[in-house]
Formats: C-alpha cells, structure tokens, sequence
C-alpha cells in the first residue's frame, strides 16, 4: 500500500507516534499519535496490498477474529485516508 | 501585534509523560561555542574561536542515533551560531531523517543557498532567529555587526518558504528602548516574538572585551518585563497576572508546583542539554551537574544526570516565599547568580517584587 511522503514510526515510553519528515513535515506539520495495534497495521502496509492482507497478517499475531481485525484494519485505513497519509 | 508562542497541547502531554517516565524527550545539542558574531552577553562565547574540542559530524549523528533510541523527539541545535559549522548540513541532514522535530537557533546571518535548500527538503519545525535591535547601531553595540538588514533578509526568506519563525529577543540596557519596534518588526516579518527580560550572568562565557555586562538592573529588567507584557496582553490578562492566576512569566521554563523544592522545569526530568566538547547537562545555562559523554554511553549518561539533578533542591527561602509560584526563579539561576542551587539569588528576587508591584499598581489604578 503507497503512503504519501515519508514518516518515521517512534516509540517513545509507552507511546507509538508517527512522525512527518522532509516536504512531509511541511504538508502534514504535527505528530500521529497511533496505539499499538495501530503501529502493527502501520508496519504491514508497505508490504500489504490491502485491508485484506493487512488483516490476514493480523491473524498471526492477535487472538481475534478475523472479522473483527478487519473491521478494525478498515476503520484505520479510513482516519489514515482522512488525512492524506495515504491514497 | 506579533503572537505569543504557546506550546501546542499535545507537546505540553508528552513532556509531562516524559517527566514522569524519566524520558529524554526533548534535546539541545550545542555544536558549537564559535560565533560569527561577537554579543557582548553572549552564555557561552568562548574567548578562542577555535573548533578544538568539538564533537565530529560523525560523533553528533551517532549521539542523536543514541538519544533517539532513548526516546528523544524534540531535538534543538544551537550554539554559538551552529551555521559557522561547515558540516551543518551534514549533521542536519542526517538528523532530520531520523524522525525528530527539529528546531535551530541561529542569528540569521549565515544562511546561504545551501541552508535554504537544506530547509526546502528538509523542513524544520521551526527557526529561532536572535534579534538583538531595531537598528544597526544597537545591533552593532551589542553584537559588534551591522546586520540587521540580512538577518531581517532571512527570516523573509524562511517565511517566503512556509518555515515558522521565532524571533528571540532579550532586552537588554542598551535595546531596551526598543521593545515596541521589535515586537513590530517582527510582526511585519510574520515571526512570532519570545522576548525575555532576564539575563542569565554569563556562567560558561569567557568575558571578552568591555561592557560585557549589558544587563539592566533588577528593577529596569522587572519594567522591561512589565512592558512587554503590557504590548502583548490585553486588558483581562494583565488583570489575571495582577490578581496571580496566570504567572507574570507563561513563557519561561517553570511549568511545575515542585513544592518539595524540587526543580520545577523539565531540565534534567524529560530535557537535556549536550555542549559543544561532549558534556551533558541538565541546562545550558548550568554548568552543574555534567556527565562527560563516552561513545555509546548516552543511556547511561542520562541516568546519571536524572539522579544528579533530581538531588538538587532550591532555596527554602524561594520555596517558602508566598510569592515562589509567581516567580521565575529556577536553579540555573540560583547558580549563576550565587554560586550555589540553595541561595536566592538577590537580582531575581528584586525582579519578581517589582513585576509584581508594577501589575498590581496596573491593575488598581484601571
């Protein structure tokens, strides 16, 4: 999945945040503040084509449905759209 | 009227988990004590301008690589003026990828092309630009330059390109005449001003010529202060300083009570200060505690700075004083004005009693 510009995923303390670097920084200025399950979708998507696939390798490491991971993968997706991080 | 700057909601929240986590959140790293400029006050100007003793390009990058495993996210390059540094860019440049906020301070005389391009590609989160007067012969006797057109030059050109500015400002005995016009001036630049009142008796510079010290006394710098404030705040919150609601400083490092005397900025909790030979320090205004830097050894380093520093305690009698959460007071200038972090420092004292004076007369005379 292409994200627009660069970003560099940090955890700091108990806290996960994404981080906007070069021309990024100048076009989505402030921090992402993600939860842990939100750093693991994060770090599936440049090799993930999909909602799908993001989710089936959800499947390795969380103990839920797959449904449920789905929907959560989608919902996501969605706020990262929102905000112009990816298409 | 050119802005105050306030710290965004979400920085205030992660220092305070910083603090509480012992987290090296937020960073300065002097790389420099060399200057192009010559300020009489300058904190740190060393008599030799020489790069002996400076930590490498290579040895910065691997400290931010350090520091940045550490939890570091606010990082702060300063000086000196860190541009006279040939390999700046080499060090921002490899700073900027690793996922930091980046801020410089810089005097705004030495940006050339490169810098700006650097900044084009690499955006940082902000520039700090010192402005030390609203014309040349100010400028020229505090700095020893005539070079207020070009710094004034730069900031145009950093905010041509959507880079936000902060202009420093400290009124001293010879600018301070000139409040208005620099809070003017940099309101036309589109900077936004953090100006301050209080000099910090230069503790790690080297006295360079005559006049070193431009600081106005304890009551003109509690009037300056005053002033300021009267510029930049209207009605309502002047009469919420006067009746102690909000602080007379909002702007200043104190953001915590500490009632056990403790330190009450984030120096040393959730802050740290790097000089330019590889010390680490709570502050840069102190020169105590400092932990010498080994290759690999910053995590340690800074747990040994947060135990050092968490030692210090301030003056019972600031502590005690019904007016300590009034105060700017901290230990950088318990230190610098007496020697000792458990001395009130008489200059700061006298300040705060004034400034309180003038906003209370202000407020019963409205």
């Amino acid at each position: 999945m292409k994200i627009n510009g660069t970003y560099v995923l940090r955890h700091i303390g108990d806290d996960w945040l994404l981080v906007p670097v070069g021309r990024t920084l100048r076009e989505n200025r402030g921090l992402f503040p993600l939860t842990e399950t939100g750093a693991d979708i994060w770090r599936l998507l440049p090799s993930c084509a999909d909602a799908q696939a993001v989710a089936d390798a959800l499947t390795e490491v969380y103990d839920a449905p797959r449904e449920v991971l789905l929907a959560d993968v989608r919902a996501f997706l969605d706020e990262l759209r929102k905000l112009g991080v990816i298409a | 009227m050119a802005d105050r700057p306030v710290e965004p909601v979400t920085s205030a929240y992660y220092h305070a988990r910083a603090a509480r986590a012992g987290i090296p959140l937020d960073g300065t790293f002097e790389l420099t004590a060399r200057c192009n400029f010559d300020c009489r006050m300058c904190y740190v100007h060393g008599a030799a301008q020489t790069s002996d003793g400076e930590l490498s390009a290579g040895q910065w990058i691997a400290l931010a690589r350090e520091a940045r495993d550490a939890g570091l996210l606010y990082l702060l390059l300063t000086g000196g003026e860190p541009l006279v540094r040939s390999d700046f860019c080499e060090i921002y440049e490899a700073t900027a990828q690793m996922g930091f906020l980046i801020s410089v301070n810089t005097n705004g005389s030495l940006l050339t092309d490169a810098h700006y391009d650097l900044f084009d590609r690499y955006p940082p989160m902000r520039v700090n630009v010192s402005l030390y007067g609203a014309d040349d012969d100010v400028y020229e006797y505090v700095t020893g330059r005539r070079q207020l057109d070009n710094v004034c030059g730069a900031i145009r050109r950093l905010r041509a390109m959507d880079v936000p500015v902060t202009v420093n400002f400290i009124a001293n005995r010879v600018n301070a005449g000139q409040i208005e016009e620099i809070l003017a001036l940099a309101d036309s630049l589109g900077a936004i001003v953090r100006p301050t009142a209080y000099i910090y008796p230069p503790l790690r510079a080297a006295c360079h010529g005559e006049d070193c010290d431009l600081r106005p006394s304890a009551r003109d710098a509690a009037a300056a202060h005053y002033r300021i404030q009267a510029l930049r705040s209207g009605p309502q919150r002047m009469r919420a300083i006067a009746d102690g609601l909000i602080r007379p400083d909002e702007e200043g490092c104190v953001d915590d009570r500490a009632p056990d005397g403790r330190m009450r900025c984030r120096a040393g909790k959730s802050a740290f200060w790097v000089t330019w030979d590889g010390r680490l320090l709570p502050c840069g205004m102190l020169t105590k505690p400092a932990v010498p830097l080994a290759p690999g050894g910053f995590a340690a380093a800074w747990e040994r700075l947060k135990a050092e520093t968490a030692a210090i305690r301030m003056p019972q009698n600031c502590v005690a004083c019904p007016d300590y959460r009034h105060c700017q007071v901290c230990a950088a200038m318990c230190l610098c004005e007496t020697g000792r972090f458990d001395e009130t420092p008489p200059y700061m004292c006298a300040m705060t009693k004034e400034v309180l004076r003038l906003f209370r007369q202000g407020r019963d005379v409205s």
